[in-house]
């Protein structure tokens, strides 16, 4: 009976002293889906939510630039890489005030301007809305290497198939990785600091 | 008679350990995104307590116009796709864990809902009948486990 005390809190003490949970990428690693070799940031315009073009290589010059495809009527995967994401910046200043979260519709008809604006102002004011006409995000999808949306079905309701990753730009213009749909809140802390870091100076 | 009481205990901790035959179905963790379009998505847990499997067929709200089963998969080359379901199977014993990016519930053409709101939802299953459910309506994007 003593013996067997004493095993389990040997064993109690072990699991104790184990510390944290570590999620892979350690010592500066990125745990996203790492992009080899790293792609070049591309040139492709949309349009904002006020009707003025939006150069994507331009506005995000220097800037953390995450891109997302998605759309408003997407119920179960859209709200939550930008749920986590609208944590990400209320838990890291720097990351908020250095990076660009941009969301692009890939349901053009039903995701108006205004539509768009209400539904990421759910999230974070912040976070950017584009859009554009059927050819021009055709374009946008091929040129930041995502598969293209495609509607599911026809009817009044219909669902769109969607890229499920968001594609993240460093500040140096280079794709390091991306983040697949059940990516976790805690690599976004991990990585999105790492990518700040990757500046034309570094 | 401390032998006798013992063995009572025992034998009622064994029952307790054992009598899940007849709890049926039991939800747990029933939750909705706050809608910020016409739709939005249920979640849930269903313990199946029985010796049986079962298939969970249909779902109603108040709340929403329709409820449709839906699984979110991925395809090999990263496109999220959303399949709609005539039923959920959960074997004798397991759970039937709804969650975002997999199985889950669409709500079409909901009301307004706001974050803390319940939503009272009745889920039919094929032999253990409906369970009526409460709802808790949360962040969109936040019905996930992390």
């Amino acid at each position: 009976m003593v013996m067997a005390a004493l095993v389990l809190s040997a064993i109690l003490t072990i699991s104790a002293c184990a510390g944290p949970p570590r999620f892979g990428g350690s010592d500066g690693e990125l745990t996203g889906v790492v992009i080899d070799p790293p792609r070049p940031k591309p040139d492709f315009t949309l349009t904002d939510l006020d009707g003025d073009e939006f150069d994507f290589a331009a506005e995000t010059e220097d800037k953390l630039a995450l891109i997302y495809f998605g759309y408003t009527s997407c119920p179960d995967i859209c709200p939550v890489h930008l749920a986590q994401l609208a944590e990400v910046f209320d838990l890291n200043s720097d990351v908020a005030r250095e990076s660009l979260v941009i969301f692009v519709t890939v349901d053009p008809d039903r995701d108006t301007p205004d539509v768009l604006r209400d539904y990421l102002a759910n999230f974070d004011k912040r976070f950017i809305g584009l859009t554009g006409t059927e050819a021009e995000l055709e374009v946008a999808q091929r040129a930041v290497g995502v598969p293209v949306a495609f509607r599911e079905t026809d009817d009044d309701e219909y669902l769109v198939a969607h890229a499920g990753q968001v594609v993240v730009f460093a500040p140096d213009g280079l794709s390091y990785s991306e983040y697949p749909f059940g990516t976790r809140q805690s690599q976004w802390l991990i990585d999105l600091p790492i990518l700040l870091e990757r500046t034309d100076e570094t | 008679m401390k032998r006798h009481l013992m063995m009572a205990l025992t034998m009622s901790l064994l029952a307790s350990g054992c009598g899940a035959d007849d709890e049926g179905i039991v939800i747990t963790d029933a939750r909705v995104g706050k809608p910020l379009t016409a739709n939005t998505a249920m979640y849930f847990t269903a313990t199946n307590q029985t010796d049986q499997a079962d298939r969970l067929i249909a779902v109603r709200t108040d709340v929403a116009n329709r409820v449709e089963l839906h699984i979110s998969s991925m395809s090999d080359d990263g496109v999220m796709t959303m399949n709609r379901q005539t039923d959920f199977s959960v074997d004798a014993g397991a759970d039937l864990v709804l969650e975002p990016g997999g199985r889950h519930l669409m709500l079409l053409d909901v009301d307004i809902l706001e974050v803390g709101d319940t939503v009272t939802v009745q889920v039919e299953f094929d032999r253990a009948g409906t369970i009526e459910v409460e709802a808790v309506v949360v962040e969109p994007g936040t019905a996930g486990s992390g």
